[in-house]
């Protein structure tokens, strides 16, 4: 019971790590977008723009991977999900800022 | 048209940032009596951000070239290759954050919960900051077509 009252649900914990994973997945596909001109092609090619085909991915992979974590049985403390959340975005931005400053 | 998106797409942010801020300091407050208001805001962050995401996107993706023309002719070309560039990749943050924002705040009752209380107090954090880097950027990127048209630079 103790545990319980310490841990955050499901639903929350799944779409959490879902929403780190999609933040960092995001700026991997940036960076990959401009060092494969091939990849960032094919991308606009898939709905005429390759904003638009990223936006659709990142958003698919936060909707799917949270509905697939949220089934499992993945527990954790707030604070842990939290940091993750805030690891998860600093380096997302961070890794945006320097990319496009040196690239 | 164009007008009408590029009043509509900061605003949208904008007021999506100031729900985070709402979201923020609701549940520093959290009390069985403000729960209904917490889940509110959450749904409102997340609603003006996909508004400003479509207002934006529709922007971007079918008039921003001629912008996007003058700033690189210009004498700050950074506007567009560093500042366009991180704000229509860093807005992913935003929204994905924006959107997890409603289903935390919504999971459990906050007022009795800490360990929900302190994921929507960082995910809202979180949206304002990302929220507040991206309205900067898209300042930087306006005064680059500013700084174009005077310095007279024409298609």
């Amino acid at each position: 019971m103790e545990q319980d009252l310490n841990q955050i649900d499901r639903k929350t914990a799944g779409f959490g790590v879902a929403a780190a994973a999609a933040i960092v997945f995001s700026t991997l596909l940036a960076v990959a977008k401009e060092f494969s001109p091939a990849l960032k092609a094919a991308m606009k090619a898939a709905s005429g723009h390759h904003w638009i085909t990223h936006g659709v991915v990142v958003l698919a992979l936060f909707l799917i991977l949270g509905w697939l974590l949220s089934k499992t049985n993945l527990r954790m403390s707030g604070k842990r999900l939290a940091w993750k959340l805030v690891l998860a975005t600093l380096l997302g931005g961070l890794g945006l800022i320097i990319l496009f400053l040196f690239v | 048209m164009q007008e009408l998106l590029l009043l509509l797409h900061p605003t949208f942010g904008v007021l999506g940032i100031i729900a985070a801020v709402w979201v923020f300091v609701e549940v520093l407050n959290s009390s069985p009596r403000n729960h209904t208001r917490i889940k509110v805001a959450a749904l409102l962050v997340a609603l003006c951000m996909v508004l400003a995401w479509i207002s934006g996107g529709y922007l971007y993706v079918f008039y921003y070239a001629a912008d996007k023309a003058l700033i690189l002719k210009g004498p700050w070309p950074f506007a567009h290759t560093f500042f366009m560039e991180v704000k229509e990749h860093l807005f992913f943050i935003t929204l994905i954050l924006s959107l997890f924002l409603p289903l935390a705040a919504w999971s459990k009752n906050l007022a009795t919960h800490a360990p929900s209380r302190t994921v929507v107090l960082w995910a809202a954090a979180l949206v304002v900051l990302s929220g507040l880097a991206i309205e900067g950027a898209g300042a930087a990127v306006a005064l680059g077509v500013k700084m174009a048209l005077a310095a007279g630079v024409t298609f």
